[in-house]
């Protein structure tokens, strides 16, 4: 059993609790309940985010989060056989001028009520304050460049995380259709010091990296080779397709085999893993179909197994 | 000050390939809107041009039909070819606050009422069919099990079997409908929404 021992970070608690490998695990989307009614056994845990099971009237509203009941009795007849994990998508932690406490107290909530041996969200902006102050959406989550102030904002972030939720938290290193110049660090060495300042963890997110390797001509490995695994608690892989003229990351299916290969060279330099999450939506369930998913999910099982994991 | 306007910057021009293409065309009127950097300014400058800035503005899009495309298909085939001009108005009048699909379909469903209102839109069956699909969502996802049911009570004045039996094969509009005062209640009951056409008696009853 690895542990993921972050403590003795600035404003971090004390001690951390140690986490369980789980294994290989599936992002819930609608089409994930019929799919287990049938394959439960193909999955260690599941992943959700959080934010598709309710409604969020947005900051200061009264009563501002409405559980989507529906949804959460679904869930709890999953959480009832197997482990759950969130990996959110509101947090917005690179937001330059807005911090929502509020979502915070949310998915403390949620934590509490799940249990989630740990928790993840985006190392991202999707979210503003604009010129008037009101919140405003970007659409989609929107890089950050690679520099000091950057840095700064999002460890004091993740110090905050940290003080509200018991658990790991890690950001997810993300994917983008743009490509900023002039950035102070490569994008490891901006994880590297991140997750050592701060004491996140990192979610990997092998599809990203191939993503971004792809569309801008980059070499993956020369990103790995970079990369410090120690704070690695999460790999996820997923497919991808062309769309307005870009790879992008869909979750449009099979994981395609670069990413399988990535995934078999992280592995061994991983010792603090605890797993790895396939990621589809559910547009494409009808093309994959349950024996193309469980077929992904047991590709996944063979390298966890085959490297270390019992 | 300045991360927190460069992101403004690159929010704007994610939401708006209209203002992509005005900033290539006079970069200076587009710049000196926020209190940049000289870096930042020659990074959105960068940006700008790349073919990215072209995905993330189709991705935008998409991020933003899909809960209305979703959750209000029939108000969308009904919508028919003003679907996307209303959709470009809603764009322009609301800007995007959240990505809550239910309350993104609510705030598009307040400019299609407003635009019947002011009589832009004027498609016979438009109203009963949003007002039918937005009860629908809000009692689907809403809480089950409550003693007396959570339910709706719908108003038509088209006759409202012959309506949706005919809106899921998507006849295309317009249809000729039975004319009158008909009533439909939505209830939601263990896992599903159940639909009964009442007549004007039964509805009484329950107002």
């Amino acid at each position: 059993m690895s542990r993921l021992d972050l403590a003795g970070v600035p404003g971090a608690p004390a001690a951390f609790e140690s986490v369980r490998p789980l294994g290989v695990g599936l992002m819930y989307n609608p089409a994930v309940p019929g799919f287990l009614e049938d394959h439960l056994d193909a999955i260690d845990f599941l992943e959700i985010t959080s934010d598709m099971f309710w409604t969020d009237r947005g900051p200061g509203s009264a009563q501002r989060f409405e559980d989507l009941e529906s949804w959460t009795r679904v869930l709890d007849g999953i959480a009832a056989d197997r482990p759950v994990v969130a990996h959110n998508v509101g947090l917005s932690i690179g937001s330059a001028n807005r911090f929502d406490v509020e979502y915070l107290g949310q998915i403390k909530r949620w934590q509490e009520r799940y249990r989630f041996p740990w928790h993840s969200d985006h190392l991202s902006f999707s979210q503003i304050l604009d010129a008037r102050g009101r919140d405003r959406a970007a659409g989609m989550a929107l890089p950050l460049p690679f520099d000091e102030q950057v840095l700064q904002l999002v460890a004091g972030r993740v110090a905050r995380v940290r003080e509200a939720i018991p658990v790991p938290f890690l950001l997810e290193n993300g994917v983008s259709y743009l490509e900023i110049p002039e950035q102070e660090m490569t994008e490891p060495a901006f994880l590297n010091r991140l997750t050592k300042e701060s004491g996140c963890g990192l979610l990997l997110d092998l599809h990203n990296l191939h993503t971004n390797s792809r569309n801008y001509g980059a070499d993956p490995l020369a990103f790995l080779e970079e990369l410090d695994f120690d704070p690695v608690v999460e790999i996820h892989v997923a497919g991808g397709n062309e769309f307005a003229g870009m790879y992008t990351d869909a979750h449009s299916g099979p994981c395609p085999e670069p990413v399988w290969e990535l995934l078999d060279y992280v592995l061994p330099r991983t010792r603090n893993l605890c797993g790895i999450t396939f990621e589809f939506h559910d547009s494409y369930y009808g093309q994959l179909g349950p024996e193309g998913l469980r077929a992904q999910l047991d590709r996944a099982r063979r390298a966890w197994t085959s490297e270390r994991r019992p | 000050m300045s991360l927190e306007e460069f992101q403004r910057a690159i929010v704007d021009l994610v939401a708006s390939p209209e203002l992509c293409l005005s900033f290539r065309a006079e970069p200076g009127k587009f710049l000196e809107r926020y209190e940049l950097t000289d870096v930042e300014r020659r990074r959105l400058s960068a940006v700008n041009r790349q073919r990215g800035m072209s995905t993330n503005c189709s991705l935008y899009r998409s991020n933003r039909i899909t809960p209305i495309y979703t959750l209000l298909p029939l108000t969308c085939f009904v919508l028919g070819d003003v679907l996307g001009t209303e959709m470009e108005g809603y764009w322009r009048s609301e800007e995007f606050v959240d990505r809550q699909f239910l309350l993104e379909i609510e705030r598009f469903g307040e400019h299609i009422r407003r635009r019947m209102r002011s009589g832009v839109l004027s498609i016979p069956v438009l109203g009963e069919v949003l007002n039918f699909e937005l009860a629908w969502n809000a009692l689907n996802v809403g809480p089950r099990n409550r003693v007396p049911a959570e339910s709706r009570l719908l108003t038509f004045t088209h006759e409202p079997r012959e309506l949706f039996r005919r809106l899921e094969a998507r006849d295309p509009l317009p249809y000729r409908l039975p004319r009158g005062e008909f009533f439909v209640l939505l209830r939601a009951l263990d896992g599903s929404i159940e639909t009964t056409v009442l007549d004007a008696d039964a509805a009484r009853d329950l107002l």
